[in-house]
């Protein structure tokens, strides 16, 4: 799969879109660890971005290279059309940020500490907003932070970086310790959030709910970028994964085609993987006489795995 | 309508907000501590009254203890027309003793403290100095005896701390002078002022090493600075509010050592009690300015707890070190604590505005060193 074409195509495709994250060449070294290894990528304004990567794979480096918290060893990085590095107090206005692991002050209430977020960010006029965001989150304000589970500090993580309304949001595994329901309003806040033109950018580990919830999704692997796309087409170009059972004998030789991969079976049940036209396979397994056949979309934690399992040839310079 | 509202200094009143328990809880310790220290000089002094000798037949007696005026008495003898006491402040010679008796005069008549028939005599004592007296008595025979009354009045031995603060391996305790414990301010040199720069510096070092190591460790900086503040206003306002604690802390020890000071001895200026504490702050301001540059550096706070205390510690004994023997003075001008007297501060002689100025130097020279380090620094996930 070739990302660096991906993104160029994607980019034309966005052509009239308004870039809130650029990465132009971005690399990133410790020492002699190279952390990213020349990235580029753009996020434009109104998407709901996908970053997905294993632990290590240089995600966080990203984000934090953004948000200026650690320096990029060569190329640009520019959020909202500001340099991250020289120009991160404007940007830190009007973005919010989850970080993927954080603390909080823990003898403080959760009211005070969200008081205190919104007088540093000199907007505590939205005390409303995050009055709103608690009782939708369904999060006891007056509770002592260091009494409060796991979930419940997520709820403050994911209230902080809301609250202010800023133009671009970015999330580091939004959902951890969230339990399912809360999850499910997290969604639909994030749906909420694109129709009002919002631009969310997030990392995750859960597959399923970036499938769910984004439009766009990037895969970074050892410090390079080996994909990006949109979900949707995604979900064509990687295809389906196909079940029969044909209530007679049918040798294998009938259903090899160019768009079937992977193909495993007995003579009566097969399964193999479609790639690309679907039409002649069906066709194909319609001239026999077939009890039972299902079709599904290729998952994306199934995608994730096959693309780790050549993460050794890429096929993209991204 | 919070605090931060009306100084826009969200981060100091957090900073305040998060440490004054601790605070409060150190601040009461102190003032006990200190407080407590000088309030037991009147029974301290009590117990190390200077005592005056004792010999069999003889008898003394304070006439004006603050005068250093005694009474030295001595029981009559049977048959004694006359009584000489003999005066020296080096001992006596027994070969010119038997030579004064011998010949009933001698060429010691600077010796000669009295002659006559009184058994009673004013002498001067002088601390410090150890002078003998000798009673000769002149029988009605002819005979001369000194037998039993022999005495040396002196506080030497007397006063032990006195006799200790003169060594110089405990200048240091007095700012490199000799302390003298009939002043109430030399006790509290002694009691306090002593380890008072050590251990406000240990406490206003442990709440300035949180700075910024404290917010890394605990996860919540990239938190704080996902917020539109500059790493240099974060690590000001932090830094501030130590600052201010450590003046207020200051300012409430120095009040109530006043009280307690002037409680003993009101003559003492209510302002040089309460300027010895509060002209210790250029110090702790270098003291905030290390810990905050150990607070960049290191990502965990106890790491930085431990350098800094050790930093306190090696530069308080290289002060101490420099008192001892001139050799070593050099050592005061290396340590910020050689910039700070206490001693000179509480006798109303300090007038070391160099010396002021120097430590506020080297804390606007470490605070820009801290500043530069955290702008620069890349923040540990």
């Amino acid at each position: 799969m070739d990302a660096g074409a991906d993104a160029t195509a994607t980019s034309k495709r966005t052509q009239a879109a308004e870039p809130v994250i650029e990465l132009r060449n971005f690399v990133k070294h410790y020492g002699d660890v190279e952390a990213v290894r020349g990235i580029d990528l753009v996020v434009n304004k109104g998407e709901v971005f996908g970053f997905l990567g294993p632990n290590g794979a240089g995600k966080t480096t990203a984000i934090r290279t953004m948000l200026d918290f650690i320096r990029r060893t060569d190329g640009d990085v520019k959020v909202l059309g500001l340099d991250s590095h020289d120009d991160t107090k404007v940007i830190r206005q009007r973005i919010g940020y989850l970080p993927g692991e954080f603390g909080l002050y823990e003898g403080l209430k959760v009211r005070e500490f969200l008081l205190y977020l919104l007088d540093v960010r000199g907007v505590p006029e939205n005390e409303k907003r995050m009055l709103e965001l608690a009782e939708y989150f369904d999060l006891e304000l007056d509770r002592k932070i260091r009494e409060m589970s796991k979930g419940n500090r997520q709820k403050v993580g994911l209230i902080q970086a809301f609250m202010h309304d800023p133009e671009l949001v970015i999330l580091d595994e939004p959902t951890s310790g969230l339990d399912p329901l809360i999850q499910q309003k997290f969604y639909k806040m994030i749906s909420e959030e694109k129709e009002n033109g919002r631009t969310v950018f997030l990392s995750s580990h859960v597959l399923a709910e970036v499938e769910h919830i984004c439009d766009r999704v990037a895969i970074i692997s050892e410090g390079k970028l080996i994909l990006v796309e949109r979900i949707d087409v995604l979900k064509e170009k990687v295809g389906k994964v196909l079940s029969v059972t044909f209530n007679e004998h049918v040798p294998r030789e009938e259903l090899e085609l160019p768009s079937i991969e992977d193909l495993k079976g007995d003579g009566r049940t097969y399964t193999m993987k479609v790639r690309g036209d679907i039409d002649e396979v069906v066709k194909r397994v319609a001239a026999h006489s077939v009890q039972s056949m299902t079709v599904e979309t290729y998952s994306l934690e199934e995608l994730f795995l096959e693309l780790y399992n050549h993460t050794d040839d890429p096929g993209g310079d991204a | 309508m919070r605090l931060g509202d009306l100084t826009g200094l969200h981060i100091f009143w957090m900073t305040i907000r998060e440490s004054w328990k601790g605070y409060v809880v150190f601040l009461i310790v102190m003032i006990l501590i200190y407080g407590g220290a000088t309030a037991a000089y009147p029974s301290f002094m009590e117990s190390v009254q200077r005592e005056l000798p004792k010999a069999e037949g003889i008898e003394m007696s304070w006439e004006d203890e603050a005068a250093g005026i005694a009474n030295l008495s001595w029981d009559p003898v049977e048959g004694a027309v006359n009584y000489t006491v003999l005066r020296s402040e080096t001992g006596f010679n027994l070969g010119n003793l038997i030579g004064w008796i011998g010949n009933g005069s001698g060429n010691m008549s600077d010796m000669m403290a009295y002659q006559g028939r009184s058994t009673f005599l004013q002498v001067p004592v002088v601390d410090n100095i150890t002078v003998s007296y000798m009673t000769l008595i002149h029988m009605a025979n002819g005979n001369v005896t000194s037998t039993g009354i022999v005495v040396d009045v002196g506080l030497k031995g007397e006063n032990a701390f006195n006799d200790m603060m003169s060594d110089p391996t405990f200048a240091g305790f007095g700012g490199g002078r000799v302390v003298d414990f009939n002043d109430v301010r030399g006790f509290v040199v002694f009691e306090v002022g002593s380890y008072f720069g050590v251990v406000t510096a240990v406490y206003i070092a442990f709440l300035a090493v949180g700075v910024v190591a404290r917010d890394v460790e605990r996860k919540s900086m990239d938190l704080i600075l996902s917020m539109p503040v500059t790493r240099r206003r974060f690590l000001s306002e932090r830094t501030l509010a130590v600052a201010v604690m450590s003046f207020l802390a200051l300012l409430a020890i120095g009040l109530v050592m006043m009280f307690a000071i002037r409680g003993i001895d009101d003559s003492i200026p209510a302002w040089d009690v309460v300027s010895t504490f509060v002209g210790g702050f250029p110090l702790m301001l270098v003291i905030i300015a290390w810990s905050a540059v150990l607070s960049v550096v290191f990502n965990e706070v106890k790491v930085a707890m431990g350098a800094s205390f050790v930093l306190v510690l090696l530069a308080y004994i290289l002060n101490f070190a420099s008192f001892i023997t001139p050799d070593w003075e050099w050592l005061g001008t290396v340590t910020p604590y050689g910039y700070y007297n206490f001693a000179d501060f509480i006798f109303g002689e300090w007038d070391a505005w160099g010396d002021m100025a120097i430590l506020i130097g080297l804390f606007a020279v470490l605070m820009a060193v801290a500043m530069y380090l955290f702008d620069r620094k890349e923040l540990p996930t």
